[in-house]
């Protein structure tokens, strides 16, 4: 073991003792880091790589404490030093970024009595040498003006100037390693990379050691030098990045990097990612002839599915007596687009955009201000009156962003999903409804044997599947998705977007599908229409909007794309 | 987006039944609360098994018992424990027979309370706009007013029974539930799934009933048990102010008044008994309400 070693590792096993037995969190991990280097822990939600950040700096969430391993900071066996001795070292020796700008500050103190309590509290400087570090520290992260922002509070930043500030209070001992833990997921693509540049130049020019966590295969490109793949709280891969990246050995690594939606081509599924999830099952198509799926009222003949002319909606963001003194929000302005049926067709625009608007606009469960809406030739834009949804309406399904409250917690998937089949009497028995349900989940990948349970027994990707489920048992001809994968780790967005792939493939679906990811898009969608502050920008094939961009707006959501080379 | 590490809130902790358990059983305070709930409900159930007498039935008491003190003997042989009050009751069966009335009377208007606020409140946070604004009004106007006033007035109205006193205290208690389930169903309304029940075009009614409601109604749990404690206490007001429940079946706050007239001339067990009892009672439900609050705190709920 060499003495210039920052921070060694060995051997470490965090567990978390409970009502129903131990729970590892992390289990025989050994990490080594340098100074002046950095080093990325990636995982998916629950591998441990945040449990590992909490215990080298000795604050695991009771119950959970370290029950076997070292860990050796500067050749000084930190692991089981008590509370006293580690104060002494945290701040000083260790600082800490966690991952949300707006809970990491206090907010009724200044930035500049919260940087100043640290130095006091970790050098010793007091009075005017303390704030000229101060306001030195308030520079080498990028704010302007520091003797200015000096007095201000937090809420008179923006997210990514927040984060520099929590970058000057981690730097403010001097410490020789910093635990970064997701310390840009709460930001915009374009501040993050700021953030992540700021971090990097910090690091080499004081020779400091970095952890970086991240769950985001493209932080890691960017910034770190080596890279430690963590899965289920055990380190599965480790290596120098670009090795990593471009011939990953393990199998976990091959999912996961095959798993990232590719913005350079589409790609007709995403493949070799069955490390994940245990091996999923192969897809069985269904043959449309004889399945209940299948078996509709009335065949439609029109080739236009969807049909929006001069779409608009209005928010009032501040109400008061005289029409005049009113505040208005314009959520959606004059929007018109066609989808052909079997069509793919994607909606992008950053947050505000008004893209989730339009799609609630579409499923009638917002008013519509100004403008028409055509499913299948019939006119279905919800005015206000209150008029029994027709059956236009309901050929058209919608998929939710956040699968933690799209299904009713207090019903078992099974009524969950049954509930459409048995409130229309499609079918022609209890029984049959049983079937057709899991037959329905089975299809999309949730076992048999779940289905007398709670949607909390599910994790978030489980979820998103039973609610596909659901829309799909009301046999629709049109699926909008609302940002389906936005909430969900990377892996379990590709066999999710598989999913969708597949059953639109056999079901001859047609699909609006809505994000804020440009690779997502490309990967599903066929043609594309950019959204701005509710307004349309472009509409294109997807192809030739990412080849070939014409509004300023598209080339400026290109240029922020993330590329991983690989 | 990282999706929400939901495994820890629901391994780690146990299932709330091992919760409720394990935090009454281990303090003093509620340990005894939760002993004299289970005894005092017994006791109100079977009160005509376990009472050694029956004060109201008036072939048995007689006046010459009146005012024993506690531990003596009736002349019909059996002793009153806790003495006996002005016209020969055992104070101990009238005790006993009053906490039944005034449990009767609490849970009563307390279901009541809870159906009208229930209803009101999901309808309110369905709606929304004006009719919210409009319900939602009348629920304050109704809360500003002081609980017994409006109590007195509706007894002054309705005369003296107890049914009349619980069609009173309901209509006094149904705002707070109102409230109360409307600010949870707020919250559950903007929810996806209520949205995508109304995407599948099921009808107002099945929306509100089996999606909104088994989603709002956790509170009212714990609302519904404070309530039933200071509904008692009330109904005690009303019954020691004389409008409450008819003298053929008193509760506590009667027996309470009745035996006022007697302490300063040394009688003390008649007024001092009930009082005990009835401080017993609140306090004990007041403790378990508070520790079913804390258990079904959102943080811990699915």
């Amino acid at each position: 073991m060499e003495m210039s070693q920052l921070l060694n590792i060995s051997g470490l096993d965090v567990s978390f003792p409970s009502y129903y037995g131990s729970i590892y969190a992390v289990r025989d991990v050994s990490i080594v880091l340098n100074p002046g280097e950095v080093l990325g822990i990636v995982g998916e939600s629950g591998a441990g790589k945040s449990t590992i950040g909490n215990a080298v700096i000795n604050l695991l969430e009771p119950p959970g404490e370290i029950t076997n391993g070292d860990i050796v900071f500067q050749g000084q066996n930190i692991s089981g030093l008590d509370d006293k001795e580690m104060r002494s070292i945290r701040g000083q020796k260790i600082g800490m970024i966690y991952q949300d700008p707006q809970t990491s500050l206090n907010p009724l103190m200044t930035i500049g009595s919260q940087l100043l309590e640290t130095i006091i509290n970790t050098t010793d400087l007091i009075g005017k040498p303390a704030i000229k570090k101060a306001i030195d520290l308030l520079e080498a992260v990028g704010i302007e003006q520091p003797e200015l922002r000096f007095k201000a509070y937090p809420h008179q930043f923006s997210g990514g100037m927040r984060q520099r500030v929590v970058i000057a209070l981690a730097l403010a001992g001097n410490p020789d390693l910093i635990i970064a833990d997701e310390p840009t997921t709460a930001l915009d693509v374009s501040i993050q990379a700021q953030i992540l540049d700021l971090i990097k130049s910090l690091c080499r020019e004081r020779q400091l050691g970095v952890i970086i966590i991240t769950h985001d295969i493209g932080v890691i490109a960017n910034i770190a030098d080596r890279v430690a793949v963590m899965y289920d709280g055990s380190v599965v891969e480790t290596g120098v990045v670009h090795k990593i990246l471009t011939t990953p050995e393990h199998n976990y690594t091959k999912s996961l990097i095959a798993a990232v939606p590719r913005g350079d081509m589409k790609l007709d599924r995403f493949s070799s990612i069955d490390y994940i999830e245990g091996g999923h099952k192969e897809h069985k198509r269904i043959n449309l002839e004889s399945h209940w799926l299948g078996r509709k009222l009335k065949q439609d003949s029109s080739e236009v599915a969807i049909s929006i002319e001069g779409l608009n909606k209005e928010f009032i963001i501040k109400k008061a007596v005289l029409p005049r003194n009113r505040v208005y929000l314009k959520a959606v302005k004059d929007v018109s687009f066609s989808i052909k049926k079997g069509e793919s067709f994607g909606l992008i625009g950053e947050s505000g955009s008004g893209k989730s608007t339009i799609a609630r606009l579409i499923a009638g469960l917002t008013i519509v201000d100004k403008g028409s809406i055509k499913v299948f030739g019939q006119e279905t834009a919800n005015k206000g009156r209150n008029k029994e949804v027709s059956s236009a309406q309901r050929d058209l399904q919608i998929i939710f962003q956040d699968p933690y409250s799209s299904l009713n917690p207090r019903m078992r998937v099974q009524d969950i999903v049954a509930e459409p089949i048995r409130y229309y009497k499609t079918t022609s028995s209890n029984s049959e409804v049983i079937q057709v349900v899991r037959d329905l989940l089975n299809h999309v990948g949730i076992s048999t044997s779940s289905m007398m349970k709670y949607p909390h027994e599910f994790s978030g990707g489980q979820r998103q599947r039973i609610s596909i489920a659901r829309a799909l048992a009301s046999r629709p001809k049109i699926l909008i998705c609302d940002e389906p994968t936005s909430a969900l780790d990377v892996s379990v967005q590709a066999h999710i977007l598989n999913l969708l792939k597949d059953l639109q493939d056999e079901m001859n679906l047609t699909m609006l599908f809505i994000s804020h990811d440009l690779p997502v898009i490309r990967q599903m969608c066929d043609r594309v229409a950019v959204m701005r502050h509710g307004a349309i920008c472009e509409i294109a094939t997807t192809n030739s909007l990412f080849d070939e961009p014409k509004h300023q707006y598209s080339k400026h959501l290109l240029e922020l794309m993330p590329k991983i080379n690989f | 987006m990282i999706e929400k590490n939901a495994t820890s809130e629901r391994v780690l902790n146990p299932p709330s039944y091992v919760r409720v358990l394990r935090t009454n059983l281990s303090k003093p305070t509620t340990l005894i609360s939760f002993i004299l709930l289970f005894f005092i409900i017994f006791c109100a159930i079977f009160a005509p098994f376990i009472a050694p007498t029956n004060p109201y039935d008036l072939a048995i008491v007689t006046i010459l018992d009146g005012r024993l003190a506690p531990g003596e003997e009736m002349l019909n042989g059996t002793i009153a424990w806790l003495g006996t009050d002005g016209a020969g009751r055992d104070v101990l069966s009238a005790i006993i027979y009053g906490l039944r009335t005034s449990l009767i009377v609490a849970i009563s208007s307390a279901l009541i309370a809870l159906s009208i606020g229930l209803a009101v409140g999901l309808l309110a946070a369905f709606y929304g706009g004006k009719v919210d604004s409009f319900l939602m009004r009348i629920v304050d106007i109704q809360l500003s007013f002081p609980a017994i006033l409006v109590a007195l007035v509706l007894l002054a109205l309705l005369g003296k029974g107890v049914d009349k006193v619980i069609i009173a205290l309901a209509i006094v208690q149904w705002a707070l539930y109102a409230r109360t389930v409307r600010a949870t169903a707020s919250v559950e309304r903007r929810k996806e799934y209520i949205q995508a029940a109304s995407c599948f075009g099921f009808s107002n009614t099945r929306i509100i009933f089996k999606h909104l409601l088994p989603n709002s109604i956790s509170p009212l749990i714990v609302l519904a048990t404070l309530q039933t404690a200071h509904s008692i206490s009330i109904e005690a007001t009303l019954s020691f102010l004389g409008v409450g429940v008819p003298i053929t079946e008193p509760s506590l706050g009667s027996l309470i008044s009745n035996g006022f007239d007697f302490i300063l001339s040394g009688a003390y067990w008649i007024t001092v008994f009930p009082g005990i009892m009835l401080l017993a009672t609140v306090a004990s439900i007041n403790i378990l309400g508070d520790q079913l609050r804390a258990i079904l705190n959102p943080r811990f709920t699915k």
